[in-house]
């Protein structure tokens, strides 16, 4: 099979999540100037309204809110009133509970409670962090995973570990639950997992 | 599914952390457009000479 190339992007502005407000938005504004066709996703620092619009207008396809989806929720269902489709929740968490402020703060919150309250605003995905796993190439927390897709109805993006070839095939197999994506960073920077063999194997399931 | 290939910006490079840890961090790239690039028109063995 030929390489097709990535069909969407995820975005991560790491001095925005760390302050509260967009740090490195030039760079993403560049990358949908370069693409003005391809979906993009970004998180970090969308902290208002205003943030939100400027990359919406930006052609931002997808934001991603963490902190603010923990702290504030009511700001996910103004968002999703404003930007119908384009919401995207991100939580990470720790043994099943919630992580903020770039993962400086652990809450009492269930992943799970916390998701199904985004039912009704009509939030498009949730990214879901495991934040053991992030970046330590040590396999995604499939059974975390799936147990978050199988209790709400929100379909879940996998993040954080992913590691190889195995992972893929252990989310694929349960991505009927409700899985509709991964984020892989590590991994295919390091060349544990060959992007594009992963998306042809997705494909062809 | 689809495969979402992450872009980390810090300060206008591409990195990845470890566990969300700041001061963990490992650069790929000073220029997010081309890392960009890399994985929207090549996909198969992008970025591996980055490294």
């Amino acid at each position: 099979m030929g390489g097709t190339g990535a069909r969407r992007l995820h975005l991560v502005d790491l001095n925005g999540a760390f302050e509260g407000k967009p740090i490195n938005a030039q760079s993403v504004m560049e990358i949908t100037q370069e693409f003005p066709d391809l979906p993009v996703q970004i998180g970090g620092g969308i902290r208002t309204m205003e943030i939100a619009n400027t990359y919406v207008e930006a052609g931002v396809k997808y934001l991603i809110i963490g902190t603010m989806a923990v702290t504030h929720p009511e700001f996910v269902s103004e968002l999703c009133r404003e930007f119908p489709d384009k919401i995207i929740v991100g939580l990470d968490a720790n043994n099943g509970l919630v992580a903020t402020e770039g993962w400086a703060k652990q809450t009492d919150l269930s992943v799970v409670d916390l998701s199904k309250k985004f039912e009704q605003d009509g939030v498009n995905s949730i990214v879901y962090t495991d934040i053991a796993r992030d970046g330590m190439m040590q396999g995604v927390n499939i059974e975390a995973t799936v147990n978050l897709a199988k209790q709400t109805s929100i379909p879940i993006i996998a993040s954080g570990g992913i590691t190889n070839m195995d992972d893929i095939s252990g989310l694929l197999s349960e991505a009927r639950h409700g899985i509709m994506g991964a984020i892989t960073g590590r991994a295919i920077y390091e060349g544990t997992l060959d992007f594009q063999e992963a998306q042809n194997l997705c494909d062809i399931k | 599914m689809i495969i979402i290939p992450a872009i980390d910006l810090k300060d206008g490079q591409c990195v990845r952390l470890r566990q969300g840890v700041m001061e963990d961090t490992t650069v790929f790239s000073d220029n997010p457009v081309d890392m960009a690039t890399q994985w929207v028109v090549q996909g198969r063995d992008a970025c591996i000479w980055w490294i």
